[in-house]
């Protein structure tokens, strides 16, 4: 069964907390049957008054009704209470390891999910598993122990009482099973469409410069509202049924009310049950089968726990895009010396089966300290590579090395110390300049962190220009930070980690010529003591490196130095044409170079 | 009791209830509508108790069995009746619900569009996220549960209090007090809970957000070996939030219990008290039975009322961030319609009166002595800058990373208003353009390019919706994009992902070249469109857009040598000032700045 498979994991993770389960348990069973009793000893008072019993033998029936009224309160107190806890407590576990399943499947998430969609998911569907720990667990067995003590009771004052209304009460339990698929299927639809709709909150959030830039706000707020229309629609199928089902039960209950009346009353005209007890069988019956209503108020829930539960599960359980299963050390420095080589031998890659690889039969090394520029044109699988010796994702086939050591060897944690990396995308945190920067080595000194920056050519503007210098908060994305200010505070992050191997990817692209003049010779001296693998366009930039690796579609073209490759005239000179006159000053006719250089393939 | 309705609704301060009244200005129909089905209900109780007293008491005066069988069949009409009417409840709450959040929500983000760029950058995301999708699924549960369920309750339960006061003074008056107690019951803890709610709300809030952060930044952090901290302190967070909902629960906990100790004494100390008086003589066995029935029935909506109370309390501190958002005051002001610019040279206004400039086809911009600062109490990021772009002219903006370039774009988007001097589209004031003509004209590739989760040709026809499909083409082949188009999956139906991460850095970028060129305004700004775009690609764009160009005005920012040297004018920006001005040649010669800026 469905069901059954969807709440498993949940119930797993309630033996954790069987204690307190136990105790909501009992303080509901104890809660409830004092509510039966308490309705049973006062109608069977009214019976007695009625059939004429004296104020004196009234009194031991008040004095228990007055007993039963006062732990009342205290016992369905601590019946929320310990629920509740228990509930809560198993939130934070599951919301821990949601995150545990972020960590592992980025940078590709979970069925292509969008952030905000996740988001919900870590906070809202597990929210929504609440329902299932606080208000469905204990009530269900308090649903199955009360009615059944009831109708035991109803038994004592005659068995044709219990015989009749056994058949509603099991009726009434069974009502969240009859449309279960149904509810399964809209908890599923309402939970996806919240799920979206939160996705675009986000975009329009994030997007929203865009959005006014070009004015969408149209476009936008009309997929926004077809987006919640669809919510609203699930939410009205959604309520449509749980209105039923919450009518169904109420119609049952008094249908219980009427059996009983009916029986009872029947009972009655043939003597066979005290006319005194008559209110008390009536008042029994209906009393039996309100916990069965209120875990009905849970019951109706069930589809959107099911569907929050499945979602929840999903990222949890979805494998991680790269295994971590690597145990080899970490590579040594060698005889030759303290740098680590690098090696990519017949790396494929794709994104996705129905993709072309990004990366084909991709073949180079790079030497102990040496820097290699990974050229080629946009799309030709740089960022790839970079991303490949990373481990964000494996390669297909062929395999990356550090000295020798395939790096799906590795423990991750130890590729990472290994390798010190500037994304093409900076994603700094909104939070200051200097955690930032330290978010790469956690616990450095303002010390580290401006000798850092100074390399990086950050610390000037960050003291000069930014309003609170290193406490500076830097905005969402780094959105209160120019493009250049951003990719020079992630240099200085990636320098602060002192990894002997770093990749760059296109870490100057938005620096002007005098900055990145400035930073090349800063970053000269750093890069001595490393291997890089740098990401460039720019000939300046390209020039710096002691070897070049030119890409074309996914595969390696061309290695060999700027100069070598640009007199074999090949992918390389082609691709650095236009700059290549430039830096001589000699400016032709802009349009005929143009020319010249459109017509490339 | 009034006062106390009043209680109930004045939580916080008294326009705060008034307000939230006003978001529900578009489903009151359908609240009167549940109010309505839900005393129908409760007057099926009161039905359904009177027949069950009436049937006992029959029998109880000994007559036949079968006497009681037209009762039955009235009870089993007045169960399917109810049933009609709780299902028909469910329906209305719903659709009041959705009523509700439908026009919220696009209100929200109505106001967030006017609220602009300038207001979300110090935004967090995650919070405006909690606050439109949660906040507003939340807010909405005040009206469809709470207020319905509120006035529903009054009525109901006095309606029945007055009968109990009928059948038996003393006895209706005892049940009356409990139910009088039991409405002041939320008072004794509101303070407490206030604060808790408020503390409940702005937890999730951070929560979440610090979700969205840790989520977006997830590939850096692990990068850097940082996802494990983040993990924890997140973990941390997520145990302060189960603290204050376990909080929050027992202080709720405390009034349920106070309120079902009243609801549950009260109908006891009615039944005692009925048993006794009918030993006493003073009720007749009907009464007493009436007693039995039907005190349960005076507490039912007020139970229910608490119940739905209890839903609702999110609701009003979630609505304290639907204020907050609503009031927070626009970066920029649109100017009233019809507005002429007060200093301008000419009167600015079409001949439709709508403040529409005559600038409909090229148009100049100027900066007229732009003193401007993201923070008024630091240093200005532009001083005193003054720029002429003629219409059709295309002029470089070169500078030092930092020293101002993409804060100028800003200003000509009029995301920001200068401090002192003027932006001019035209000979009018930007102030003076309605926001939405002014940013008509103009075309953006900014810096760092956002693409939308959605096919390629969505993003492509964000500013044009309705192009020809031959339009879309020729963009995407003068950004140098129709051949890595044509290699994706699903051509122009290919789904990028969340911020186009499935593009390389240079497809995005033309892509949102090709979109700005797609949308073809008078006015194009260039905000280092091409930094991740290799040379020989660079170069064909460039061939384009200089073609395009023609006829335009084309601000281009750029650190390139390749990609301003072909301005008629380029302009150095040195930390916030104009330090030098002309063409490439003059510039090489006479601004040593110049010559080490561009590569
Ligand atoms: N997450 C992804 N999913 C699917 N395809 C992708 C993804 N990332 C990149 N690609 C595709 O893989 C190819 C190589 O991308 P890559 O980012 O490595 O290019 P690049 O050489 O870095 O280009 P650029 O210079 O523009 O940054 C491109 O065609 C791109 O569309
Ligand atoms: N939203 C913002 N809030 C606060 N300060 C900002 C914001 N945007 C930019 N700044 C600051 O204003 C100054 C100018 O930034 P701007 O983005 O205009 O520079 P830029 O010339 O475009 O530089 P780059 O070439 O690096 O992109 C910088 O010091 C930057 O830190
Ligand atoms: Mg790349
Ligand atoms: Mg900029």
């Amino acid at each position: 069964m469905k069901t059954a498979a969807s709440v498993r994991p949940l119930v797993r993770i309630v033996r954790t907390y069987r204690r307190l389960l136990l105790g909501a348990v009992v303080s509901g069973i104890v809660d409830q049957g004092l509510a039966v009793a308490g309705a049973a000893v006062g109608a069977w008072l009214v019976g007695a008054a009625i059939t004429g019993a004296s104020p004196d033998e009234l009194r031991p029936g008040l004095i228990v009704l007055a007993l039963l009224v006062l732990p009342r309160a205290a016992v369905g107190w601590l019946e929320s209470y310990l629920a509740h806890d228990m509930a809560f407590r198993a939130l934070v576990d599951i919301r821990e390891q949601v995150y545990r399943g972020f960590e592992r499947q980025a940078p590709s998430p979970q069925a292509g999910r969008r952030s905000g969609d996740l988001v919900s998911t870590a906070m809202d569907d597990v929210e929504r598993l609440e329902v299932f720990f606080a208000h469905t667990l204990s009530p269900l067995v308090v649903a199955v122990i009360v009615p059944t003590g009831s109708l035991v009771a109803l038994w004592f004052i005659h068995p044709a009482l219990a015989v009749a209304l056994l058949p509603v009460a099991a009726l009434v339990a069974s009502i969240p099973a009859w449309l279960r698929r149904r509810a399964e299927r809209q908890g599923h639809a309402l939970r996806a469409t919240l799920g979206v709709v939160n996705a675009e909150a986000v975009d329009g959030v994030q997007g929203l410069r865009e959005i006014v830039a070009f004015n969408g706000q149209h476009t936008f707020l009309d997929r926004l509202d077809a987006r919640t229309a669809d919510l609203h629609d699930a939410q009205l199928a959604h309520g449509a049924r749980t209105g039923a089902e919450r009518a169904a039960t109420d119609a049952l209950i008094a249908l219980g009310v009427i059996v009983a009346l009916a029986t009872a009353a029947a009972l009655v005209s043939a003597g066979s049950v005290p006319s005194s007890l008559y209110p008390t069988a009536v008042v029994l019956a209906g009393a039996a089968l309100a916990p069965v209503g209120k875990l009905g108020d849970a019951g109706r829930e069930i589809g959107i726990v099911i569907a929050a539960s499945d979602r929840v599960f999903a990222v949890i359980d979805a494998p991680a895009t790269v295994p971590d299963e690597g145990t080899q050390p970490p590579p040594e420095p060698g005889p030759a010396g303290p740098h680590l080589g690098l090696g990519f031998r017949q790396v494929s890659f794709r994104y996705a089966a129905n993709l072309p690889p990004a990366v084909q039969d991709v073949t180079f090394d790079v030497a102990p300290g040496e820097t290699v520029a990974l050229v080629g044109h946009s799309g030709a699988g740089k960022s790839t590579l970079a991303h490949l010796l990373m481990r964000f994702w494996d390669v297909d086939s062929g395999s990356i090395r550090i000295r020798d050591v395939d790096v799906r060897d590795l423990p991750q944690r130890t590729l990472r110390q290994l390798v010190a990396f500037v994304p093409q995308d900076v994603h700094l945190l909104n939070s200051s300049v200097a955690e930032n920067i330290a978010l790469a080595r956690p616990g450095a000194g303002q010390a580290d962190i401006e000798r850092v920056a100074h390399a990086a050519l950050a610390h000037d503007f960050i003291v000069d220009e930014l309003p609170d210098g290193y406490d500076t908060r830097v905005g969402e994305w780094g959105g209160r930070l120019s493009g250049g200010q951003r990719q020079r505070i992630a240099i200085a992050r990636a320098l602060l980690r002192d990894a002997p191997i770093l990749v760059m990817d296109e870490p100057v692209s938005n620096l002007d010529a005098s900055s990145e003049h400035a930073l090349r010779l800063a970053m000269s001296r750093v890069r001595a003591g490393r291997t890089t693998v740098l990401v460039a366009h720019r000939m300046s930039t390209i020039r710096t490196a002691d070897r070049l690796v030119v890409l074309h579609q996914g595969r390696v073209a061309e290695i060999g130095t700027h100069d070598e490759l640009l007199a074999t005239g090949g992918v390389y000179s082609r691709l650095v044409a236009p700059q290549a006159g430039a830096p001589d000053r000699v400016l032709r006719g802009s349009t005929s170079e143009k020319e010249v250089t459109r017509h490339d393939p | 009791m009034r006062a106390i309705i009043n209680n109930w609704l004045r939580r916080g301060t008294p326009t705060a209830a008034r307000r939230l009244l006003g978001l529900a200005a578009g489903a009151r129909g359908w609240m009167a509508l549940g109010v309505l089905l839900s005393l129908l209900v409760t007057a099926t109780y009161v039905g359904q108790g009177v027949l069950v007293a009436t049937s006992l008491i029959r029998i109880f005066d000994g007559e036949a069995w079968a006497r009681i069988i037209p009762l039955l069949v009235g009870g089993v009409a007045l169960l399917v009746v109810r049933a009609a009417l709780l299902w028909s409840t469910e329906l209305v709450a719903v659709t009041t619900g959705v009523a509700i959040k439908a026009q919220l929500r696009r209100r929200l983000y109505e106001w967030l569009f006017v609220l602009g760029p300038g207001y979300t950058a110090g935004l967090r995301t995650g919070t405006v996220q909690a606050t439109v999708v949660d906040g507003v699924e939340r807010l909405e549960t005040y009206f469809s549960k709470f207020i319905v369920q509120l006035i529903a309750a009054v009525v109901g339960s006095a309606a029945i209090l007055t009968g109990m006061v009928i059948v038996d003074p003393l006895i209706g008056v005892v049940l009356a007090g409990s139910a009088v107690a039991i409405c002041t019951t939320p008072l004794i803890a509101r303070r407490l809970q206030a604060e808790r709610s408020a503390w409940f709300w702005d937890t999730w809030r951070r929560l979440g957000s610090g979700y969205l952060d840790a989520l977006q930044g997830m590939t850096t952090l692990k990068a850097f070996d940082a996802s494990d901290e983040r993990g924890r302190e997140l973990a941390q967070r997520s145990r302060d939030f189960y603290h204050a909902s376990i909080r929050f629960v027992s202080v709720a906990n405390l009034r349920t219990g106070a309120m079902g100790l009243l609801s549950a004494g009260g109908v006891a100390l009615a039944v005692g008290m009925g048993a006794i008086r009918l030993s006493t003589g003073a009720l007749t066995a009907f009464q007493l039975l009436l007693v039995l029935l039907l005190a349960r029935e005076a507490f039912r909506p007020l139970e229910d009322l608490q119940k739905a109370y209890h839903s609702a309390y999110p609701a009003l501190s979630a609505a304290r961030g639907v204020f907050r958002l609503l009031d927070a005051t626009p970066v920029v002001a649109d100017p009233p319609t019809g507005a002429t610019a007060p200093d301008g040279p000419t009167g600015a206004t079409s001949p439709d009166g709508r403040g529409t400039p005559r600038t409909s086809t090229g148009g100049s911009i100027t900066l007229d002595r732009v003193t401007f600062g993201y923070d008024t109490t630091k240093p200005a990021v532009l001083d005193d800058v003054s720029l002429r772009i003629e219409a059709g002219e295309t002029v470089a903006l070169v500078g030092r990373s930092g020293a101002g370039k993409s804060t100028v774009a800003a200003l000509l988007l009029r995301f920001f208003d200068p401090r002192s001097g003027r932006v001019l589209l035209g000979d009018d004031d930007v102030r003076d353009v309605a926001l939405t003509d002014l940013r008509h004209h103009i075309a953006l590739v900014s810096q760092d390019t956002y693409l939308f989760h959605g096919t390629v040709r969505d993003n492509l026809a964000l500013g044009a919706p309705d192009a020809s499909q031959a339009a879309i083409d020729a963009a995407a082949r003068a950004a140098g994009a129709d051949e890595f188009i044509d290699r994706l999956p699903h051509g122009y139906h290919t789904v990028v992902g969340e911020r186009g991460l499935t593009l390389s850095g240079g497809e995005r970028q033309r892509i949102a070249i090709a979109r700005a060129l797609l949308k073809d305004a008078p006015i194009l700004i260039l905000d280092e469109a091409t930094s991740s775009i290799d040379a020989a690609n660079e170069a064909g764009i460039q061939a384009a857009l200089d073609r395009l160009a023609a006829g335009r005005t084309t601000l281009v920012i750029a650190h390139r040598q390749s990609s301003v040297r072909a301005a008629d004018r380029i302009v150095v920006l040195e930390r916030g000032r104009v330090s030098a001005a002309g063409t490439h040649d003059e510039l090489l010669t006479a601004s040593p700045d110049y010559a080490r800026l561009v590569a």
